[in-house]
């Protein structure tokens, strides 16, 4: 706030003082006073006005300056009304007041929100642990049946676990932290899972692995890397070419192990390349061959993100995707 | 007669909010008598406060007989809060130069009551909680937990439906404690008032009918003493502390 704006907003008020000051100097010279008298009159008269003025402006420029640091070290900016203090006068405070509640209902509305979030959250986690269970006990009950329905069950049953995994990971994506055991983890043993637990819809769909230097240890969550993981193998197995080959392959790179997971599918679009990450995005590939929820590299993104992993995507139609992923690792030093 | 609906408190200064209450719901009924336990900082006080509304909260509803609080003006606040409410707080908060008589009736003298039913009212209640030899003495006068007593006595001399009592027994010795919560619950078993009471002492939320734990501004678990003794209500609540992890000193 300048002075010039503080002035302009009284400006009003200012002008019919100084016609009153005016006025009433003229009052007194018509009914004879002395005219030396009259100018010392009018100087304190214009003095204490100026102070006043002066005083107004520098205490509520000082209160302005107060409430704005108040609102910038505000880590959430809508608890602002709750941190300010009350005003000094009856009318200030009324408008604090209506500031407050208006505050206060924002505040439940959130709250609510964040409760109603959390409640939903819940209960996909526990319907998602429920759901394991037929799940399961569908698998057994496949074992009993022989030849062409069994295969077809079985990759059946694989995509349902695997969209079942998917939505909790969705559900718990939302705050990760709780759920997040960062720990030295060799990728060997994180690939060796996510192969295993993606294996009917590897060896459906014919896809031979190739490994190389996976002896890396990593600083990162097994669990989510190894979603991550699953999620890039099985959009390898879906878009595959006609020999299917994975190459996953990892090297040290100063304080990162990069992971690298090269196939030759049949690749995404240039154009399409930049949206890929994006939530629901299922491109002409998505859309050619169905079944795409446009969730599975949005997910990965969310989830490297919070996991510090850098993750790029590369891709040449026809010839295959490559995905690097940059994992936190203690620096090489035996190399060295 | 009281619901307390998702409330939160937040407290802010200048550079850092804290989060008194996360969320916390409760119902009172009539003619219960509800303790509130946990450790300090638990924000149990601050519960209070916002029920009695010296305090406002930042979020969520408190209804006074499906009346919200929040929406009274600060006149109305006034008159609900000498009309509807009962305070006794751990000091007594008793004015030294008015007599215990005179204490016990000020509240009805603010509201305009005639002299003759203010001492009426005022012997009333002074006969029910015993301390009717002590009512021309001033309160430097008389013992800790008579003061007590008194303090109880202007808390529901007007009629007050709901008496808030914040650590009541804190300043007193382990016989005028007992004796001051067998008061109260004769106040709640005998004249039906609801008692909201605040507390860390096992032995003073034992003689409630209900035990609500906040931790960490939550509400952390809920006690019903349903017929049981005492005793065993005690021992009890001693388990739930103990699982609260309130230190010793909180518990013993």
């Amino acid at each position: 706030m300048t002075f010039g704006r503080f002035l302009s907003d009284r400006l009003g008020r200012i002008i019919l003082w100084l016609v009153c000051f005016a006025a009433a100097v003229l009052f007194l010279a018509a009914t004879g006073t002395q005219i030396d008298v009259l100018i010392i009159l009018l100087l304190i008269l214009l003095l204490v006005f100026l102070m006043v003025q002066a005083t107004d402006y520098l205490r509520d420029r000082a209160r302005l300056r107060e409430l704005e640091s108040i609102l910038e070290n505000l880590d959430k900016k809508y608890l602002f009304t709750e941190c300010v203090p009350s005003a000094d006068n009856f009318y200030k405070r009324c408008l604090f007041d209506l500031m407050r509640r208006a505050g206060q209902a924002m505040i439940s509305a959130i709250s609510d929100t964040h409760a109603a979030q959390r409640d939903y959250r819940e209960y996909v986690e526990s319907w998602v642990h429920e759901i394991k269970t037929p799940i399961t006990a569908a698998r057994l009950v496949c074992r009993q049946v022989e030849g062409e329905p069994r295969r077809k069950l079985d990759s059946e049953l694989a995509q349902i676990e695997a969209h079942v995994e998917r939505a909790l990971f969705y559900a718990r994506a939302e705050s990760p932290e709780h759920d997040c055991v960062i720990r030295p983890t060799s990728l060997s043993e994180i690939v060796s899972q996510t192969v295993e637990r993606h294996r009917t819809l590897l060896m459906q769909s014919g896809v031979r692995i190739e490994t190389q230097g996976l002896e890396q240890q990593v600083y990162t969550d097994k669990k989510w890397a190894a979603f991550i993981l699953g999620q890039l193998l099985q959009n390898s197995a879906r878009y595959r070419g006609d020999t299917p080959v994975i190459t996953i392959s990892a090297k040290p790179l100063a304080k990162q192990v990069q992971l690298t997971i090269q196939d030759n599918g049949i690749g995404i679009p240039a154009h399409e390349l930049p949206r890929v990450f994006d939530r629901g995005f299922t491109g002409s590939n998505g859309r050619s061959r169905g079944g795409a929820t446009g969730m599975g590299l949005y997910l990965c993104k969310k989830m490297s993100g919070f996991l510090e992993l850098d993750i790029q995507l590369t891709s040449e139609e026809g010839v295959g995707t490559c995905v690097t992923l940059s994992f936190p690792a203690k620096e090489n030093l035996t190399r060295m | 007669m009281l619901q307390v609906q998702n409330i939160e408190k937040y407290y802010g200064s200048k550079n850092n909010v804290t989060k008194a209450l996360n969320r916390v719901s409760f119902d009172v009924a009539d003619g219960e008598f509800l303790v509130i336990m946990g450790a300090s900082g638990s924000g149990k006080t601050t519960l209070l406060n916002c029920i009695s509304t010296i305090d406002t909260v930042s979020a969520g509803k408190i209804l006074m007989d499906g009346e919200d609080v929040a929406g009274l003006s600060e006149d109305a606040l006034a008159k609900f809060r000498r009309e509807r409410l009962g305070f006794v707080f751990q000091d007594f908060n008793l004015l030294d130069t008015l007599t215990v008589e005179e204490n016990i009736g000020l509240a009805l003298s603010l509201n305009h009551a005639d002299a003759q039913t203010v001492q009426n009212r005022v012997r009333e209640v002074a006969e029910k909680l015993g301390i009717t030899e002590i009512l021309s003495k001033f309160p430097y006068q008389v013992s800790g937990g008579q003061k007590q007593r008194t303090a109880c006595a202007r808390a529901i001399v007007a009629g007050q439906s709901l008496l808030l009592a914040d650590e009541p027994t804190g300043a007193l010795d382990s016989k005028a404690s007992k004796n001051l919560l067998e008061i109260i619950s004769t106040m709640n078993r005998d004249m039906r008032t609801t008692i909201l009471m605040v507390t860390h002492d096992a032995y003073s939320a034992s003689y409630a009918g209900r035990v609500l734990f906040l931790k960490d501004g939550r509400v952390f678990n809920e006690l019903l003493r349903g017929d049981r003794g005492r005793s065993v209500f005690y021992h009890e609540i001693l388990d739930v502390l103990a699982a609260l992890g309130g230190d010793v000193s909180d518990v013993l």
